[in-house]
């Protein structure tokens, strides 16, 4: 019987992996043999079914794109058709045409003449770039919070508990509308006294560095996300400090006289580590689609960045006649992307999961060769 | 419930304080008016003052009915009260179609575990996750409205104005019953309704469908899921193995799941509901509806104090009410629950 090929891939990716370990620390091999073997379980796991392979093919293209699409679009997204062509006036948005299309693009134009898939490509970059910054700072940030709260216990954890309740407490959507409007302003100045600052970001998102004002407003947007994402992952880790810092291994590795970083980092942390993995896969999927809502709502940046959320808000100022086919293309984008992340979430936490877990592994054993 | 009201505001306020911006020249815009109508709205708003006393000051006149929204110069009550109404006729067709939808799913997917059926839900409700609300509601006016004209698109149905002076009449003659009877008419559909202008209702029907049906299929798949998992653990705890024990006929342990398992259901629900009647903002601003969500969403945009206040007023007081309603229930699905 064949094995499927996803999991080969992956499986020679970690192969890979693996050796360059042994070659940078001897014996690394033999001392983690049954961690690896646990790696490929889940990699088999995850690839097995049609929901996680599903999921990583949906992902490796959003993050293919994410990473080449800048270079792959054949148009600036800073340049107006319509102003340097006066042949185009009062033709846009061209609505998409198959066969017979006289020099205008085949999936459609926006209102000032750009081409709607090559916009679409770019606007992969900034959904990403801003679903992963938002997802893994917030993460970090209520991983820290979480695993002081929960290991020290007593009046940190009461005080620390307590300001992430009134954080839960509050509607996200408006705190991060007051927060997004306020921070922009300091962060403009910032960019703009900062070139290389400015360079970074632009070089990040894939934008043109004159786009600083723009630039800040994307940056205010994720800011205020992270601000209002963190508690839920507070809370969750510091559940999981409380029942894993009980156990004989924590005490051992106190008893040994490990430095509390350590005993944290390397001894609690790896324990919680998987229901935090699928938390942050399912949000990556959740921040896609709020940050999208509130560049949407006009939050973010402005014209001409290519942010899906903003392409389809000025699309509806003209909908549908004269643009739905703008609604439809960013829209399957944002749809794409977002399902990925939710599928590969769903395998995951059955991949984590030891009750759904154990028939998978009778198989995966078997084939493997374990 | 009047402490979390007063909380809720005082926090609102005090992010809203911690802003450095002046609030004033967000209202008058960038292009400014002569500094001593900027200097009066300042002292009218306290914003000369600590700020507890700013936050008083807010807090009574609120109270009092008499704070004005200084973008628009008429009272903020006025302006909530008016598009309030509007926002609980879009909540409550989103409601049932949410149910209509969830429910009966669930039960299905319940019913026929490991399914066709229960994969499909499983399916619906990941596309529900999934989908960007903007963009579901975009392309459900594409195919109803340009596709099919199967809805009304413009304005809000409201009755006529004979309608509403009968009402209030009614209220003045009738004591306890005319004031229900006029709160509720004042949702424009009810009023119609109750006047007999079942014309205004049809039309309110055909206007409003689509977003709720919008609503509905955003958030059935997930109440689906919620009702499956919650019947099915019904159906696997003791007292349905007992039922199974002794022998009652398959219909009959049905009902003993279904009473248990709908209890964790109320709670979900009855959130939602407040959900929805405080949260549609982009629902209301794609389907064009002069809802309260979006005029505190431009509220917010513009700093506009008495707006925020008064909508997060209306939010807690909506929430408040919403977990009394879903606890009062609760007691009547579950009768060990005792207050």
């Amino acid at each position: 019987m064949s094995l499927n090929p996803l999991f080969k891939l992956s499986e020679l990716a970690l192969d890979g992996y693996v050796k360059v370990r042994e070659k940078l620390s001897p014996g690394w091999l033999d001392k983690n043999k049954s961690k690896i073997l646990e790696w490929k379980l889940t990699l088999y796991a995850l690839t097995a079914s049609k929901t996680g392979s599903t999921g990583i093919l949906l992902v490796s293209i959003t993050l293919f794109l994410a990473a080449f699409g800048p270079a792959l679009a054949w148009e600036p997204y800073d340049v107006y058709p319509v102003l340097v062509n006066p042949e185009l006036a009062g033709k846009c948005p061209y609505p998409p045409c198959i066969g017979g299309c006289r020099g205008m693009p085949a999936a459609g134009t926006d209102v000032f003449g750009r081409d709607v898939l090559s916009l679409v490509v770019r606007g992969f970059r900034i959904s990403l770039v801003m679903s992963a910054v938002i997802v893994v700072a917030s993460a970090a940030l209520g991983v820290a919070i979480g695993l002081v709260s929960g290991y020290y216990g007593g009046a940190i954890d009461e005080a620390l508990m307590r300001f992430t309740d009134i954080m839960l407490a509050f509607p996200g959507l408006v705190l991060a509308i007051a927060f997004s409007l306020t921070l922009r302003f300091s962060i403009r100045s910032l960019l703009l006294s900062n070139p290389a600052l400015t360079g970074f970001f632009a070089a990040l998102f894939a934008l043109n560095p004159s786009d600083a004002p723009n630039i800040a407003n994307i940056l205010s947007l994720f800011l205020a996300l992270i601000l209002v994402w963190w508690p839920p992952y507070a809370r969750v880790v510091r559940g999981s400090v409380l029942t894993v810092r009980e156990q004989g291994f924590v005490e051992a590795a106190k008893a040994l006289g490990l430095s509390t970083t350590r005993v944290l980092l390397k001894h609690i942390l790896p324990n919680v580590m998987s229901p935090l993995l699928v938390m942050v896969t399912f949000d990556f999927a959740t921040a896609t689609l709020s940050s999208a809502t509130l560049s949407f709502l006009g939050l973010g940046p402005q014209p001409p960045v290519p942010d899906l959320g903003l392409i389809i808000s000025m699309a509806g100022e003209y909908f549908p006649e004269r643009s739905w086919w703008v609604v439809v293309e960013a829209g399957a984008a944002l749809l794409l992307m977002s399902l990925g992340w939710n599928l590969l979430g769903d395998a995951l936490r059955d991949a984590f999961d030891p009750r759904s877990r154990r028939s998978m592994e009778v198989r995966a054993k078997l084939k493997v060769g374990a | 419930m009047v402490p979390s009201v007063i909380g809720a505001l005082l926090i609102t306020y005090l992010i809203a304080y911690v802003i450095p911006t002046d609030p004033v020249r967000a209202w008058v815009g960038e292009k400014l008016l002569n500094p001593e109508t900027l200097e009066s709205l300042r002292k009218k708003y306290k914003f000369d003052a600590p700020w507890y006393e700013q936050f008083t000051y807010l807090v009574a006149q609120l109270m009092s009915g008499k704070l004005e929204d200084p973008t628009r110069g008429v009272p903020v009550v006025a302006q909530v009260a008016e598009r309030f109404p509007v926002t609980v006729e879009v909540a409550i067709f989103g409601f049932l179609f949410t149910v209509a939808i969830g429910i009966p799913l669930g039960v299905l997917a319940a019913a026929k575990r490991d399914s066709v059926i229960d994969l499909a839900v499983r399916v619906f409700a990941l596309f529900g996750s999934s989908m960007p609300s903007f963009v579901l509601y975009y392309y459900l006016i594409l195919l109803f409205y340009v596709q099919t004209q199967a809805t009304l698109m413009a304005g809000v149905p409201t009755p006529s104005y004979t309608c509403m002076l009968k009402l209030a009449s009614f209220k003045d003659q009738v004591p306890i019953i005319g004031a229900i009877a006029w709160t509720v008419g004042q949702v424009p559909m009810f009023g119609a309704a109750m006047c007999g202008e079942y014309g205004v209702v049809a039309d309110t029907v055909a206007r409003m469908w689509l977003p709720g049906f919008a609503l509905g299929v955003l958030a059935g798949g997930f109440i689906a899921r919620v009702v499956r998992n919650s019947l099915l653990d019904a159906l696997s705890s003791d007292s349905v193995l007992f039922a199974k024990a002794r022998g009652l006929s398959s219909a009959r342990i049905w009902r003993h799941a279904l009473k248990n398992g709908f209890a964790p259901i109320v709670t979900i629900l009855g959130l939602h509901f407040a959900g929805l009647l405080t949260g549609a903002i982009i629902a209301e601003t794609v389907f064009n509806i002069p809802g309260v969500g979006r005029y505190i969403y431009q509220g917010i945009g513009r700093l506009n104090f008495p707006v925020i206040i008064a909508g997060t007023f209306l939010f807690s007081i909506v929430y408040v009410v919403a977990n009394f309603v879903v606890d009062v229930i609760y007691a009547l699905v579950d009768p060990r629950v005792r207050y």
